[in-house]
């Protein structure tokens, strides 16, 4: 099934599903979202895929320090990143919740 | 009677969106690791072994990397190699010489190697004059003793420790030998004969040299070469003496070995990271001869010359450098060539043929600079016999390349247990790597970064991230080790998974 066409269609489908979903998330949070912010959460997105992707792989192959180390490695980068770029999301928010307050 | 509120059904399908695409997101990931999972476990990503036949395997296109000359540098005079400079054909022709001295005069491990040398030195004038003009060469002048080192001390000390722990290693040495079980014949008539042996009469004319190259490439994939490429014959790449099949001593070049087809095949990848003990050489050896043969027994029905060059069944040409000048690899800095597909993991076999070919070009995709970089084969090998040089560090019969002691090298071949030899050097290569995304990407971002940042990065992962044994551990106890391999051996090559064995290891 994990080496099959199928398993590709299924992950559309379910990207998709994340795709809208996210709208609605960062509607709800008040994001005030713009092209540029959603193409940072897609390459965040990105390397958060491409987190697991990497030490799964490798422990496929049975490389399992490997597997583990740049499952740390990438992990920490990710969560930064994500824990940063949520972060900037929120300030933007703040910043425009207050220009509406305040006009 | 109240108005339903209008926006229930749509504050359920926010509801609905929101719950249902986190737990997207998390089904997604879990796929993507199974996905990645299976990447890495499934056989479809063993080049050479997958189910693709007539020339998948041979995916990566080399055009853009296809340079004028070969990659390596000549900076003397060049010559052909003899017989006596390769520790391969040294040792197959002083062994009789050896053993006709021991028998004669008794000598026993406990009279000391340097009485061997000494006696064995005296004799060779008259029994073996090229054997023993190069070792009374000054560059060679610890040879003899390293030969012999090899043969009068570490082979029988080999045996008693294949007694004591061989076992662990049985199931890959059955499966090692079973390979080397069916093999092409050896030519045992001269060239004049053997190359035309069984030749279409009148030669079927090509259309052109182009076509005529596309067909035998796709015949030699089935065949079941995993590669093949087409190149010159330089004539420094062949023999000097003792062509097969002919009187020994000095030949001339037949002039029909014009052209050289490469064909080569991958070992099977898992025994192949699983060296030295459990790893083998003869699948790999046995495909490329065989598909080798095939293609030149193709080529004599097409009407043209052709002979093999071979690992089972014997060289009159030197291959590696072959694989260079027909743009099928490059040469990396434990001298053996490195193929984009396969990496290092590969066994070449070389047809010599007058058939007209379009031939291909030889290619630079960055070896060269990646070595300088990475060493990491150096400091891997058990025998220490890879430079550990920044560039190039030595000159062989005019040619300037990275040195390899092979004498470390082979002697180390007489030391180690388990299937014979040692690949710990194809198997710690970055290049040598299976076919799928991580290292296709890999692959295509080494090549393509015009900086060596690309290839820093990947190099300082390999040697962070990833585990090395120690490198005293290849050895067997005896020489303080453990019998190690580079990785584990494969589920199937492990004998007490299959059999009623005592597990001692
Ligand atoms: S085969 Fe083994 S001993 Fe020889 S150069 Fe390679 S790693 Fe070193
Ligand atoms: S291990 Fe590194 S230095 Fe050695 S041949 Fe491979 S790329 Fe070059």
């Amino acid at each position: 099934m994990f080496d099959s066409g199928l398993i590709w269609f299924i992950l559309g489908i379910l990207f998709v599903l994340i795709a809208a979903s996210a709208k609605v998330w960062a509607e709800d949070l008040k994001l005030n979202m713009n092209w540029w912010k959603w193409i940072l959460v897609a390459l965040w997105y990105g390397l958060l895929n491409f987190t697991i992707a990497v030490p799964f792989t490798f422990w496929g192959e049975n490389e399992n320090k490997g597997a583990l180390s740049l499952l740390l490695f990438l992990g920490i980068i990710t969560i930064i990143l994500g824990i940063g770029l949520f972060s900037f999301l929120w300030s933007k928010r703040a910043v425009e919740s207050n220009k509406q307050v305040t006009s | 009677m109240s108005e339903k509120p209008t926006n229930t059904n749509s504050l359920s399908r926010r509801s609905f969106l929101k719950i249902g695409g986190a737990a997207a997101a998390a089904a997604s990931l879990g796929s993507i690791a199974a996905v990645s999972y299976v990447a890495g476990a499934d056989y479809d990503s063993y080049t050479g072994w997958e189910d693709v036949f007539e020339g998948g395997a041979q995916f990566f296109d080399r055009t853009p990397f296809e340079v004028a000359k070969p990659t390596y540098e000549v900076v003397g005079e060049t010559r052909r190699i003899s017989i006596v400079d390769q520790s391969f054909g040294r040792h197959g022709l002083l062994r009789p010489v050896r053993t006709a001295w021991v028998e004669e005069t008794g000598w026993k491990e406990a009279d000391g190697l340097e009485a061997a040398v000494e006696g064995i030195r005296e004799r060779l004038p008259e029994v073996s004059p090229d054997l023993a003009e190069f070792y009374s060469q000054e560059e060679n002048a610890k040879k003899l003793e390293l030969d012999l080192l090899r043969q009068l001390i570490y082979e029988p000390q080999q045996r008693r420790d294949s007694a004591a722990y061989d076992q662990r290693f049985e199931l890959a040495m059955a499966w090692g030998s079973a390979w080397g079980a069916v093999r092409p014949a050896s030519p045992d008539t001269p060239p004049e004969e053997w190359d035309f042996r069984g030749m279409r009469a009148e030669p079927l004319v090509p259309k052109s040299e182009e076509k005529a190259s596309q067909l035998i490439k796709k015949a030699a994939h089935t065949f079941g070469a995993t590669l093949c490429n087409i190149g010159p014959l330089n004539p420094d790449w062949v023999y000097a003496n003792n062509v097969r099949g002919g009187e020994p001593g000095p030949f001339d070049i037949p002039e029909w070995w014009q052209t050289a087809i490469v064909v080569t095949t991958p070992h099977e990848w898992d025994q192949m990271y699983a060296n030295p003990t459990y790893g083998t050489s003869s699948d790999a050896y046995a495909r490329s001869s065989i598909a080798g043969a095939r293609l030149a027994a193709f080529i004599r029905s097409l009407g043209y010359a052709a002979r093999l060059h071979s690992p089972n069944n014997g060289y009159d040409v030197v291959v590696p450098p072959i694989c260079i000048d027909s743009g099928m690899a490059q040469q990396g800095r434990f001298v053996y060539s490195i193929a984009p597909e396969l990496g290092a993991n590969h066994r070449p076999a070389v047809v010599t043929t007058n058939m007209p070919l379009k031939h291909d070009k030889p290619i630079d995709f960055g070896v060269h600079e990646f070595c300088k970089a990475c060493k990491i084969c150096a400091e891997q090998c058990p025998s220490g016999a890879i430079s550990f040089s920044d560039e190039p560090d030595t000159v062989v019969r005019g040619y300037k390349r990275w040195a390899l002691d092979l004498e470390a090298c082979y002697n180390f071949w007489g030391q180690v247990l388990g299937n014979g030899g040692c690949r710990v050097c194809l198997a710690v290569c970055p290049y040598s790597r299976k076919d799928n995304w991580l290292h296709s990407l890999s692959r295509t971002v080494s090549t393509s970064d015009p900086t060596d940042l690309a290839d820093k990065g990947l190099i300082w992962m390999q040697e962070n991230f990833f585990e090395f044994p120690d490198v005293k551990d290849y050895y067997p106890p005896t020489y303080g080790g453990t019998n190690a391999s580079y990785r584990n051996g494969p589920e199937w090559m492990r004998v007490e998974e299959y059999f009623d064995v005592d597990v001692t290891w």
